[in-house]
């Protein structure tokens, strides 16, 4: 009796806990609902996909402001609309985005979101609202760019170059190296460096350069492309690293890892955990463990915390002929599917304006987008309050306009499994391979990854066969020490090369 | 069913609901949509909400282009690397089991022991303080830990050692990976500040000994590998005599233990002489042939002990490459002393690579559930059969090999079975914290795979194709727990 009355008690206790619990969640989900931004406001709110960094948050504040002073006002006065940023990393990013839920902007790569669909063309409303390529670097035109028509504008830019803590060289009575240099005079600076250092300091590591894993691109593509070649030739259909030029540079990175000019894979993982904006280089610069690291301007938002930060000086990448650097942005781009598009690309007109420009060079978060608020610029140019940053901000200005180039990309390639560039220099470094077998590894694993994308992309596949056709007629000018004419140059860097050595063919004088 | 049933019906059936929505929502929708994505070209770039490009059947050639791609063997042959730590995490566990099933309770001598051993500790680490020699923050810290969980062992008793050990298991694997690297250090890791003096004392005396020396213990080293496939054959031969073990379970047997003779073909430290080790499997295998053709008295299935089998074969095996791998390094050492020995790179390093990330799951799996599994047989094992074995004066040897062993055979198959689902699913968090997958895709494992080519590059055809493949060896495991596993128990 006892038992049946103890579970009739259980039965009819377990049935009203199972009404309350949804009654509850019901209840959670509205308060949920109504809590939302969208749901505190008349306006409308948007959302922009981006990393939770402290100065997005004062980016959004100041863009609700220059809603107000440009007018695009609601009537109480306040700011027409408003902007919420929702922090989500690259893989919610990409989920989101694709499953129609992407938010209004998303901070994305043009190369890797364009193809996917998800991103709005915003040539028409670039040209009205003066947001575009010819308002920002030429060099990113092929990050902005997809087929000639506009999908992003950066938020901010850095040219990737060697930043060189001064006072370091000094300790070991040396002039800091010059702006522009050789591949040799970068040897011989180095060698001297790391001698002195082991002289002065016998007990401590410090290498002439750090070249951080996952960026040694921003210094072996400038120098492979000082001498001529690049990633993927000139019609981005084919991978081209088995040359002797870039095994010579396998060899080079080797030499130096092992004259202590660079940390090695082992150095690299034996540094500090150390996290935030540039990591633990950042310490090993300002305590110079590092005669240099390879960075942009946004690292003086670390380095200005440091109670006596370290004077500075600029080097671009050592070159064998064609100076050049590499150039990125974090773009932001439209998503196809916002829902107020038309209020969305407010937000691009404001970055390539003045408050936002000149928020980016006071705070030193890269180069500001639009270069004409910084050219001419003392804020920019040489900043009151930081005399030790030398000449570190024209220069990086002056190298993103005029020799700044975009990260090698061919829109055939998508790597299968592996970055191989790195997994074939990787298996060089471990002694796996030759410089020469890595070199070929490198090329074959590439030009595969690139036939498996055709295979699932049929869609890309006419306009490679077009491009392989060209590529047929550039190699047989090329034999010939012909001119190539620019129309059929789809790889950005070869367009300059060509033309900086007298070998490109404007449309012009092809018309002639 | 009337009225009064149907309501207890669909009463039972609401309260189940939340669940199966759930396990409908993101299990078994999903799971299905996988395996039909798995023959499909479904390609984000292709296939989202703002494409409208039909998806197409392919039939099987994600499949064929998978099995057609060398680096899914690899990354499959990485995958499989990592497995052969299984025996050393089940061992481990075991160990401690039976350490933690021991009993630390205060009041006894043990505890004045464990005292003593810390006051010890204590003395020696103020010696080296004032000596000069106990400097380095490392060697603080390690005797520094020693001591606390020896004096906190003696007070606390077991329940401190056992909160210890199970500590890996429920510390967030991120931390622990990142936890690891930073151990893994090769200039300021506490592991390598450890042995670069050991080694540092260690190079002059190599360098000292006459190379023959090493020759020989290399030698002697691969003969111990020999010795223990000969011991591990005789042993099956024995079982299949006496009616313990099938046919096939002795042929299994001795494929698994012939696969390092194989292997040491191309691995032998000693050049040219790789065909010894081929030749004695063949002979090995020769021996068998003839012994089977020639009959048994007493016979069994053709499965019989196919686990156990599986199971201590495998693990010869697994000490069987450790042997030959001791060889090469003993054969090397002069070579390597000469330039002075250095600690390894650990995860920087390709060869490296896959051992440090086996050495770190080793840790994990010691203090796991399977030490809870361990710890819970143990205290089932009647305490009748260790008055019998007492009785029959056995030995503590003789009573774990014959009273604890065999009453744990469930549990070790069953944790077997589970840590091969695991270890071939796993890899993912690790490669992705500590590796990213290299060097040079050392650590890349299938599961990590999966991940990069259906969220890298947006494949999830070919993506799936693979979590379906990995699926099917996983299934193959399951099945075979199934078949043998209780058989196993009762052998």
């Amino acid at each position: 009796m006892l038992d049946f009355t103890l579970n009739r008690i259980g039965y009819t206790l377990v049935q009203k806990t199972f009404i309350i619990v949804p009654f509850i969640l019901v209840i959670a989900s509205l308060v949920n609902f109504f809590t939302q931004p969208d749901q505190q406001t008349d306006r409308p709110v948007l959302y922009w996909k981006s990393d939770a960094n402290p100065q997005r948050y004062e980016q959004i504040e100041l863009f609700h402001e220059w809603l107000v002073e440009n007018g695009h006002t609601a009537p109480d006065g306040g700011p027409a609309f408003y902007l919420q940023l929702d922090a989500a990393n690259n893989q919610s990013k990409l989920i989101q985005a694709v499953s129609g839920v992407g938010g209004d902007i998303l901070d994305a790569g043009v190369s890797g979101y364009q193809p996917l669909g998800v991103l709005r063309d915003l040539t028409q409303e670039g040209k009205e609202m003066g947001f575009g390529v010819e308002n920002t670097y030429q060099g990113l035109a092929h990050e902005l760019t997809h087929n000639g028509k506009l999908y992003a504008y950066p938020c901010n830019v850095t040219a990737w170059s060697l930043w060189c803590n001064v006072d370091t060289f000094e300790r070991y009575g040396m002039e800091p190296p010059p702006e522009s240099w050789t591949v040799e005079e970068f040897e011989r600076i180095g060698r001297e460096f790391v001698r002195r250092a082991k002289e002065q300091d016998p007990d401590r590591r410090v290498f002439f350069i750090m070249l951080e894993p996952g960026r040694e691109n921003y210094v072996i593509m400038p120098m492979l492309r000082s001498q001529g070649l690049d990633m993927f030739n000139e019609t981005l259909t084919a991978c081209i690293l088995d040359d002797p030029r870039y095994v010579e540079l396998l060899k080079r990175l080797q030499k130096w890892i092992d004259e202590g000019l660079l940390p090695s894979s082992s150095d690299l993982a034996s540094q500090t955990a150390e996290s935030g904006y540039g990591g633990g280089k950042m310490s090993g610069l300002y305590n110079g463990s590092y005669g240099m690291i390879v960075i942009g301007r946004w690292s003086l938002i670390r380095l200005r915390e440091y109670e006596n930060p370290p004077r500075l000086s600029l080097s671009s990448v050592p070159s064998e002929g064609f100076e050049n650097l590499i150039l990125t942005a974090r773009t932001a781009t439209l998503y196809a599917g916002s829902d107020h598009p038309e209020l969305a690309v407010l937000f691009f007109k404001y970055m390539a304006d003045r408050s936002y420009n000149e928020f980016i060079i006071e705070g030193s978060d890269g180069l500001p987008p639009n270069p004409e608020f910084a050219v001419d610029n003392p804020a920019y140019l040489s900043p009151p309050d930081h005399p030790n940053e030398g000449n570190t901000h024209a220069l990086e200005l002056k190298w993103a306009q005029t020799i700044g180039l975009p990260n090698p990309h061919s829109p055939y390639y998508k790597s299968t499994g592996q970055n191989w560039s790195q997994y074939g220099r990787e298996r060089f470094l471990n002694g796996l391979s030759t410089a020469e077998e890595a070199a070929a590894e490198t090329q074959k694993r590439m030009n595969a990854a690139i036939q498996v994308t055709l295979e699932a992309t049929p869609g890309l596949r006419p306009q490679y066969e077009a491009d392989r056709k060209l590529q047929v007629k550039i190699d047989a000018l090329k034999t010939e020490g012909k001119p190539i004419p620019r129309e059929w140059i789809r790889n950005p860097f070869y367009v300059d090369y060509y033309r900086s050595i007298g070998q490109l063919l404007e449309p012009e004088q092809s018309d002639e | 069913m009337n009225k009064k049933d149907t309501r207890k019906l669909l009463c039972g059936l609401a309260f189940l609901l939340p669940n199966i929505s759930g396990f409908l929502a993101f299990m078994a929708i999903p799971l299905l949509m996988s395996l039909v994505m798995a023959f499909t070209n479904w390609n984000l770039e292709l296939h989202n909400v703002f494409r409208n490009e039909p998806i197409q059947f392919v039939g099987l050639q994600n499949f064929i282009r998978l099995f057609t791609e060398p680096d899914f063997f690899r990354y499959l042959r990485n995958t499989l690397f990592f497995m052969m730590g299984i025996p050393f995490g089940v061992a481990g566990s075991l160990c401690a089991a039976l350490l933690l099933s021991s009993n630390f309770g205060g009041g006894s001598r043990k505890v004045w022991a464990t005292v003593l051993v810390t006051v010890l500790l204590t003395v020696s680490l103020s010696a080296l303080v004032v000596t000069g020699l106990g400097s380095t923050a490392m060697t603080i810290l390690f005797t520094g830990i020693i001591g606390l969980i020896l004096v906190a062992g003696s007070t606390g008793g077991q329940s401190v050692y056992r909160t210890l050990f199970y500590f890996p298991h429920f510390t967030s694997g991120v931390a622990t990976y990142i936890l690891w690297k930073k151990m893994y250090s090769p200039e300021n890791g506490p592991i390598n500040q450890g042995l670069r003096p050991v080694l540092d004392n260690l190079t002059p005396k190599v360098n000292a000994m006459p190379v023959g020396i090493w020759t020989v213990v290399s030698g002697l080293l691969l003969i111990g590998m020999i010795a223990l496939y000969i011991r591990e054959l005789r042993k099956k031969l024995h079982d299949w005599r006496d009616g313990d073990a099938g046919t096939l379970s002795l042929s299994i047997a001795t494929l698994l233990i012939s696969i390092p003779l194989f292997a040491a073909r191309n691995w032998m430290p000693f050049n040219g002489w790789g065909w010894i080790t081929v030749l004695i499997a063949l002979g090995g295998a020769a021996f068998l042939v003839r012994a089977v053709l020639k009959g048994r008295s007493y016979t069994c299935t053709i499965d019989d002990g196919l686990a156990d089998a599986v199971v201590l074969c495998g693990a010869a095996m697994v000490g069987m490459f450790i042997l030959l791998g001791l060889s090469r390094v003993a054969h090397g050492l002069p070579a390597m002393a000469a330039d002075g020995l250095e600690p390894p790179n650990w995860i920087a390093d390709y060869y490296w690579a896959k051992p440090s990330i086996m050495l770190m799951g080793f840790w994990g799996s010691i203090g796991s559930n399977n030490m809870l599994l361990y710890l819970a047989g143990i205290s089932n094992v009647s305490p009748e059969l260790y008055e019998a074995a007492d009785i029959d004066g056995a030995n503590s040897k003789q009573r774990f090999w014959y009273v604890t062993w065999p009453q744990l055979s469930n549990i070790t198959f069953f944790i077997l079975v589970m840590a091969c689902i695991g270890g071939l699913q796993g890899g993912f968090e690790m490669a992705r914290t500590m590796t990213q997958g290299g060097p040079a895709g050392a650590t890349t494992t299938l599961s990590y795979y999966v991940y990069v080519e259906g969220f890298a590059t947006g494949r999830l055809g070919y993506a799936s194709a693979v979590a379906w493949t990995l699926f099917c060896m996983i299934l193959v495991i399951t099945m075979f727990n199934w078949r043998f596993g209780n058989r196993y128990t009762n052998d």
